[in-house]
């Protein structure tokens, strides 16, 4: 009886033995593309391309199955039309690197580190069927040696390499990492289910850890408003499979709080998103569009056909029913929506990312020209109080660094770019200060334009 | 053969009277399930009578008021505002708007002393009728009854006009307005064509046309309405929405009868439409409608609880009092989130759209008003002008077409 027992232990304890490793390479084989990403990364990303192919083409197979495109077979060939524009971009890159995105790439993975000053340090490493040379395609310089690795630059920071069925993109000094996978155990460490298993129609996984200085932001001027949540803010995870969960953790209870109201208003959003799609599907019965003049006839016949019309609505932006569902344990919020309710989030995302996102980077931009302009106006004064003391302007070859030896300024300027201010004098009474905009040459548009005081 | 067994000879008295009273009784059941016969237009009934007997007799556009239950209505919102957790927990707060709304109270008294009129208490209900003509300015009458002084034109700044009919004193109020105030109990106000018809209520025949015209208007549903607007679309307006052909809606438009509004403790919007696929079309609408007003409910949520992320206190220093006030109202962010579930409740469902033949309705509740309220803005602000600018544009290019 003993033994049968111990036996049986054993059988389970290989079962699970056997089990669990495969277990933890499950969410779609992402365990050794997780090793290859730094350990220090602030941001994960894992995407599933072959998931996106399937929830793509499900899209298309609903539509033709659809009522209406079921009773007018002519609008296959529209739909066909429209699917093959859609693709043609990528079917160049196919002809042109021997790969398709969509069809060769199996799973991605992207980690970040982001720091307080400079470009955030990346790589980003996918498995996938990669033809011969795909690197030294996508590479535009000779081939460099790493870790006796052949890899290729992509432009002055980026570098590229296929390395053990493993295509990799990864800034300059992460890509002898990069190219040495190493247990993830530090990465997995901080971002908790990262390797969880993903399910069939796992689509993305994003993790963000916020680094430290970005929590310290909280206690910066610009950041008052929003220094509960920003302070306290310690990781933020997204998932996509066949529904959307979001999950905010905290560092404190007032944070939390604030993660909790962030998220109630998601949610409403989400919901309030849905209705309006429903709504615009509706708009579209009202309008009878089938009755508009110009619209190519098989066109104008399907859209006639209102029952099939209405019933294809119905199939695409149905009725808002299943509401997500927010949860808070302790410091962890969550939401988790539906399918229907994600349709609800890319309306939010897309008014955010048509109206709320152009206004502010406008706002940095022109908070960044304010602060530019103030600069260069107590430069212009430190300037008017060097003529009154010595009767001129400094001269052109001793420039700015004038003012600063003579105690007019405290230091030497920059412009919000980091760009040195340009000086000019053409005589003692004139001068010309000039800031050349983000990219430090004259001329260009938007944030690279200059700008000018003269004297 | 049943008469012959009922009637016949020697069938006795209980047969007889049984076949009678039965033939009597079907007759009656019959009657009783068929429809009415159409009925002649009568005299509108109730408390508007008399104010719509006063209104162009082919008004376009009327409009009735109980201005008393609007007036009712601000007083209860007020009410309601003392009412809030924001306020109701910050007795600083609630000081300062039962001060602000005395002085409001103190200003209207001012204002009804030297009109003679109290807003809150001497109006009681409105007609405004609009007649529609092609190509000419609308006219319009606007009858008020309630308690007026005779002067209360000349007190608003009025002019007295010479002539004055049937002993009425009559003065200009406007553009081509004249006003009057009948036995201190009606007002009437009205461009110069429709003032003596207006005036002559009793004899004309205004009232009759009215309830055929815009049925529903003097329907006793709703008899608690605040306020209700019925638009029957002028055949004119309808032709020539027909001839825009490349602009989506307007052949729905253009199959529009007439339209109804009514306010009471909700809102419903209703249509009467010319043939059953413009009956269709405008249900899809007001679904539509619905559904932007449980959405726009939805997202205003939305945007209240993200502002709540905020650390509101980081605002931007008010000095003196009304600063502390705002201070004081922020820092207690529960009593703010009571406040903002209170006055943007979710929203249960999307409010219902009926069809009764070829007519369309939608109903919505109280809490449903300021999504609808936003989207008509939105729309007058975006779609009108739109629309209108399109026209103007169809119109020239229409124009010159027919230039030789």
């Amino acid at each position: 009886m003993r033994s049968r027992t111990i036996l049986s232990v054993a059988a389970v304890c290989v079962c699970l033995g056997w089990y669990m490793p495969l277990r933890a390479e499950e969410p779609g084989g992402f365990a050794p593309l997780l090793a290859r990403l730094p350990p220090d990364s602030h941001l994960v990303l894992l995407v599933s391309p072959a998931q996106a192919k399937r929830t793509w083409d499900g899209i298309f197979a609903r539509l033709e199955k659809s009522p209406l495109f079921a009773k007018h077979p002519e609008l296959g060939m529209l739909l066909a039309q429209q699917r093959g524009m859609m693709t043609a971009g990528l079917a160049e890159l196919e002809e042109k690197m021997g790969f398709s995105p969509l069809d060769d790439l199996e799973r991605v993975a992207v980690g970040m580190v982001l720091a307080d000053a400079g470009p955030p340090a990346m790589v980003a490493v996918a498995t996938g069927r990669f033809p011969d040379g795909l690197a030294r395609k996508l590479g535009r310089s000779e081939p460099q040696t790493i870790g006796g690795q052949e890899v290729y630059a992509l432009d002055e920071q980026m570098m590229c390499a296929v390395h053990d069925g493993v295509l990799l993109v990864a800034s300059g000094d992460r890509t002898a990492a990069a190219l040495a996978p190493a247990k993830a155990s530090k990465l997995l460490d901080r971002f908790a289910g990262l390797d969880a298993p993903g399910g069939d129609d796992f689509l993305l996984r994003l993790r963000f850890a916020l680094p430290p200085w970005m929590n310290e932001l909280a206690r910066s001027e610009d950041a008052r408003w929003v220094r509960t949540l920003l302070g306290s803010l310690e990781q933020v995870s997204l998932e996509v499979d066949r529904n959307l969960t979001i999950v905010m953790t905290c560092k404190d209870a007032a944070g939390a709080g604030r993660a909790e109201l962030f998220l109630r208003g998601f949610k409403e959003m989400m919901l309030g998103g849905a209705y309006m799609w429903r709504a615009y599907a509706l708009l579209l019965l009202g309008f009878d569009l089938g009755t508009m003049p110009g619209l190519p006839p098989p066109v104008q016949k399907a859209l006639s056909d209102r029952e099939a019309l209405a019933k294809t609505l119905d199939l695409f932006f149905p009725e808002p029913t299943e509401k997500p569902v927010l949860d808070r344990s302790e410091l962890k919020v969550s939401l988790t929506a539906s399918p229907q309710m994600i349709q609800g989030s890319l309306f939010v995302t897309g008014i955010l990312s048509a109206v709320a996102i152009p206004a502010f980077i406008s706002y940095i931009r022109k908070s960044k020209r304010a602060a530019d302009e103030m600069q260069m106006h107590s430069i212009q004064q430190a300037l008017a109080a060097y003529r009154v003391e010595t009767g001129r302007y400094p001269t052109t070859e001793e420039g700015l660094d004038e003012l600063v030896e003579k105690r007019f300024l405290q230091k030497m300027p920059a412009d919000v770019y980091g760009n040195p201010y340009r000086y000019e004098s053409s005589g003692p009474e004139h001068f010309a200060l000039r800031a050349l905009g983000q990219d430090g040459k004259p001329g260009g548009d938007g944030p690279d334009s200059d700008r000018e005081i003269r004297r | 053969m049943l008469y012959t067994w009922a009637t016949g000879k020697g069938a006795p008295l209980l047969k007889r009277n049984v076949f009678w009273i039965g033939l009597a009784l079907l007759l009656a059941w019959a009657g009783c399930s068929r429809d009415k016969p159409d009925e002649k237009p009568a005299k509108p009934q109730g408390p508007y009578a008399s104010l719509a007997a006063r209104l162009p007799a082919g008004s376009d556009l009327v409009l009735l008021a109980d201005l008393h239950r609007m007036a009712q209505g601000i007083s209860d919102l007020q009410q309601d505002l003392l009412g809030l957790p924001a306020v109701k927990n910050n007795p600083a707060l609630q000081r300062q708007l039962e001060g602000q709304l005395s002085l409001v109270r103190v200003l209207t008294a001012g204002l009804g002393k030297e009109l003679g009129l109290d807003p809150m208490r001497d109006l009681e209900r409105a007609a405004l009728g609009v007649t529609l003509p092609d190509g000419a300015d609308p006219g319009l009458v606007l009858a008020v009854e309630g308690s007026f002084p005779d002067d209360l034109f000349g007190r608003l700044g009025g002019s007295p006009v010479e002539e004055k009919p049937a002993g009425h004193q009559v003065w200009r109020v406007g553009d081509g307005l004249q006003g009057v105030v009948l036995e201190k109990r009606t007002l009437l106000v009205a461009d110069r064509a429709h003032l003596q018809p207006a005036l002559d209520a009793s004899a004309n025949e205004a009232g009759k046309k009215l309830v055929a015209a815009h049925p529903r208007l003097f329907s006793a549903d709703a008899p608690e309405f605040k306020l209700r607007v019925s638009l029957v679309v002028p055949g004119w307006l309808r032709k020539r929405l027909a001839g825009v052909r490349d602009f989506p809606l307007t052949s729905t438009l253009a199959g529009v009868d007439d339209v109804l509004v009514e306010v009471a403790d909700g809102f419903a919007l209703s249509a009467g439409c010319k043939d059953a696929r413009v009956a269709e079309n405008m249900r899809a609408l007001l679904e539509a409608e619905s559904r932007m007003m449980t959405g726009t409910q939805h997202l205003l949520r939305g945007a209240a609880w993200w502002l709540l992320v905020m650390d509101l206190d980081a605002l931007p220093e008010i000095p003196g009092e009304a600063g502390e006030l705002v201070a004081s109202v922020l820092e207690d962010r529960e009593a703010l989130l009571a406040t903002l579930e209170q006055v943007l409740p979710a929203p249960k469902a999307p409010p219902p759209v009926m069809m009764q033949g070829r007519r369309v309705t939608l109903k919505a509740g109280p809490e449903a008003l300021q999504g609808n309220l936003l989207l008509v803005g939105m729309a007058a602000a975006v779609a009108v002008p739109a629309f209108i600018e399109y026209y103007r544009k169809a119109d020239r290019a229409r124009d010159e077409e027919q230039e030789p």
